[in-house]
């Protein structure tokens, strides 16, 4: 999953970019309004943390503009001057939470996964798909209560999957999901990945639609016809 | 800052006299002088008119009498009776008319008298000095008042002549009865006074009326004024005459000007909120660890940021209840809040009903209104089931907004705790538990109340109760 932070105090950033990592996100973060709205305008991100006083153009008008150009990932909106006025503009600008300054950072990834949990239409923290488990809380994953070790970039695959398990995820969509923009992608990389994960959780688990992308089911359900 | 002094009573002003009451009596003393004079002078003229026919007959009778006296030989004066004055009135007693000639020896002193059968029996009396000064200024008229017979007053006109042969000169006299005249003179005096002192009541009058007129923009101003203070009205509009428009140009940059520094002082506010908040969250996030010091820095930023909180919510309300003229309507904000709150709380799925009065109108500042009911419905929000009510009504005593939730109420016995600063009754919901006391002191600096009661829908009712701003 793969987040945008926009927030123009570079300790503030550093913090949220380092606690969203840890949580298992591939994190963007922009200094300003300007900045921050290129980028949620042209990468694909899973959810967005918005502070509203910005400098260059201002969290509301970022907000606005994603909006009428269609971007629907949920953003969670950030507010110094607590007043409700500022508030009600942004959510009427499309915000779907808000968190006010000073807060700890774990109150925002809680948001940001209920948030996100919403999005993609579920409503517990762990998501499942048979008996492999993913514990977005915790950033673990477990199959038949087994808890599996997985390295960053893997849970973040698996994590993608998980939310929108039962689609066809393209490949590039797993990239642009996976990777924060400084990476150097390669979509050759997504397929180790695969390989590895498949090698983790079960090879039925998986499916590759040929020239398509990925599927995650559950092999209970629905079996692998090669 | 706890303190709000009623804006009723402002220092340092006493009233002193009224401009009515200046006006009134500088135009009575002003108008009784110029009447006064005015009068004195129609009454002197009119009198020296009246003494001016009496001296031009009593000049007619002495020329009469000039002409019918002369001298013989030995300097005694010899009289024509045919060219006497023939006015009959001279022939009867104390009719009013006198002519007398008067034979002066050389100290002025009368030493013999031929006068009209008018005197009947009774000599000319005459003032000291008057035949002195005829005879020093013979051929002359000497114009006086005199006592004369019957006790009345006279115009009396004395010439002396210098007969052939003669050393001393002879008097003529001519006396009209002054009485009539003086009525005359009297009757005039009392017709004018009493026209004059209709005038003097007239001007009083129109005064007092010119008085109220002038000054009905001052009452104007004052009632708008007031308006301005009840919320009624931004500023000062609307004509008036040149002479007050700077004073309402002022009053108005005043009110235009005391907005600025509430708005000024708000945007300070709000931007020491912003630069203390943000800082406060970095170190609330960087002292995570277990260590002493981390945990010193987490309880003293949590403290902190209670304080900022707090303080700052206070500091923006005190600022803005005493703003001039402030009001807010009651309907779109709290639509707005709900519709915040909906969507926020849309995992959970939860719906709230407005139900405003679209003449509610608050006395007070948007951003504590907002404040007040935010708070509210945010609580609503987080502990109801799946419903709220927001009704605001207008009464005539202020506005009540009242917030309903289905959720599991609170017992009543923790209702007063659940007011007090700081005070969270569940710690394991999120919140800075400033809510509820943030909204029992802005309602307390804006004179409202706020009650926490059994709502008929299951849960909490909150009922505030604010002043409302007039319509």
């Amino acid at each position: 999953m793969r987040v945008l932070v926009v927030e123009d105090d570079p300790d503030l950033g550093r913090q949220l970019t380092e606690a969203l990592t840890q949580a298992g996100y591939a994190v963007d973060l922009a200094p300003d309004g300007e900045e921050g709205h290129f980028l949620g305008d042209t990468e694909p991100y899973d959810a967005a943390v918005l502070d509203l006083g910005l400098p260059k153009l201002d969290g509301v008008r970022v907000l606005e503009k994603w909006r009428n150009a269609g971007k629907d990932m949920p953003v969670l909106i950030l507010t110094a001057r607590d007043r409700w006025s500022e508030k009600v503009a942004g959510f009427d600008a499309g915000a779907d939470d808000y968190l006010t300054k000073p807060f700890v950072t774990e109150e925002l990834l809680a948001r940001l996964r209920a948030l996100m949990r919403r999005a993609a239409g579920h409503a517990s923290a762990a998501l499942e798909c048979g008996d492999l488990r993913v514990d977005t809380r915790a950033a673990r994953a477990s199959v038949n209560g087994e808890p599996i070790k997985l390295t960053a970039h893997e849970y973040r695959v698996l994590s993608y999957m998980m939310h929108h398990q039962g689609r066809v995820v393209p490949r590039t969509e797993l990239v642009e999901h996976i990777y924060d923009q400084d990476f150097d992608r390669d979509s050759n990389t997504i397929e180790v990945f695969v390989g590895r994960l498949r090698r983790k959780i079960g090879s039925n688990r998986i499916l590759t639609e040929r020239g398509l992308g990925y599927r995650l089911i559950d092999p209970k359900v629905e079996k692998i016809v090669e | 800052m706890t303190e709000t002094p009623g804006a009723g009573e402002a220092e340092g002003t006493r009233t002193r006299g009224s401009i009515a009451r200046r006006m009134l009596v500088a135009a009575a003393v002003w108008s009784a002088v110029v009447l006064l004079v005015a009068g004195w002078s129609l009454q002197a003229f009119y009198r020296a008119e009246t003494d001016q026919q009496l001296d031009l007959a009593n000049s007619d009778t002495l020329r009469t009498l000039a002409n019918a006296v002369d001298s013989d030989d030995l300097g005694e004066p010899r009289f024509d009776d045919q060219k006497l004055p023939k006015d009959e009135k001279f022939g009867m007693t104390f009719s009013g008319r006198y002519w007398a000639f008067l034979d002066v020896d050389a100290q002025a002193n009368v030493t013999r008298v031929r006068q009209s059968q008018s005197f009947f029996d009774e000599r000319p009396e005459l003032p000291a000095g008057s035949t002195a000064k005829a005879i020093a200024q013979p051929g002359e008229t000497i114009q006086i008042d005199a006592i004369a017979p019957n006790d009345r007053l006279v115009r009396v006109g004395l010439q002396a002549v210098v007969l052939s042969g003669r050393e001393l000169p002879l008097i003529l006299y001519s006396g009209i009865d002054r009485t009539a005249a003086d009525q005359a003179v009297g009757r005039f005096t009392l017709r004018l006074g009493i026209a004059l002192a209709v005038l003097a009541l007239g001007i009083v009058v129109g005064v007092v009326v010119l008085i109220r007129y002038g000054l009905r923009p001052l009452h104007e101003i004052q009632d708008k004024l007031g308006d301005v203070r009840a919320g009624r009205r931004d500023t000062l509009d609307g004509e008036y005459p040149g002479e007050l428009s700077p004073l309402v140009k002022e009053i108005n940059t005043l009110i235009v000007q005391n907005r600025k520094v509430v708005d000024r002082a708000r945007t300070h506010v709000g931007n020491l909120a912003h630069a203390l908040k943000t800082p406060l969250a970095v170190l609330k996030n960087e002292a995570k660890g277990t260590d002493r010091v981390s945990e010193i820095v987490r309880r003293q930023t949590e403290a902190m940021t209670n304080n900022v909180n707090h303080y700052l919510k206070r500091a923006q309300a005190a600022a803005q209840a005493e703003v001039l003229g402030a009001r807010t309507e009651v309907k779109e904000p709290v639509e707005g809040i709900a519709r915040m709150l909906e969507r926020l709380h849309r995992g959970k799925g939860i719906a709230i009903d407005v139900d405003a009065d679209a003449k509610a109108v608050f006395r007070g500042e948007r951003g504590d209104f907002d404040e007040l009911v935010g708070n509210l419905l945010e609580n609503a929000a987080k502990w109801c089931k799946s419903r709220v009510n927001v009704t605001v009504t207008r009464s005539d005593d202020g506005l009540q907004v009242i917030v309903d939730d289905d959720g599991p109420g609170l017992p009543a016995g923790h209702r007063a705790k659940a007011l007090e600063r700081g005070k969270r009754l569940d710690e394991s919901e999120p919140g800075t538990g400033l809510g509820l006391s943030i909204v029992t002191e802005l309602a307390d600096i804006y004179g409202g109340r706020l009650h926490l009661e059994d709502s008929p829908m299951g849960g909490l009712r909150a009922r505030l109760e604010l002043p409302a701003a007039p319509l």
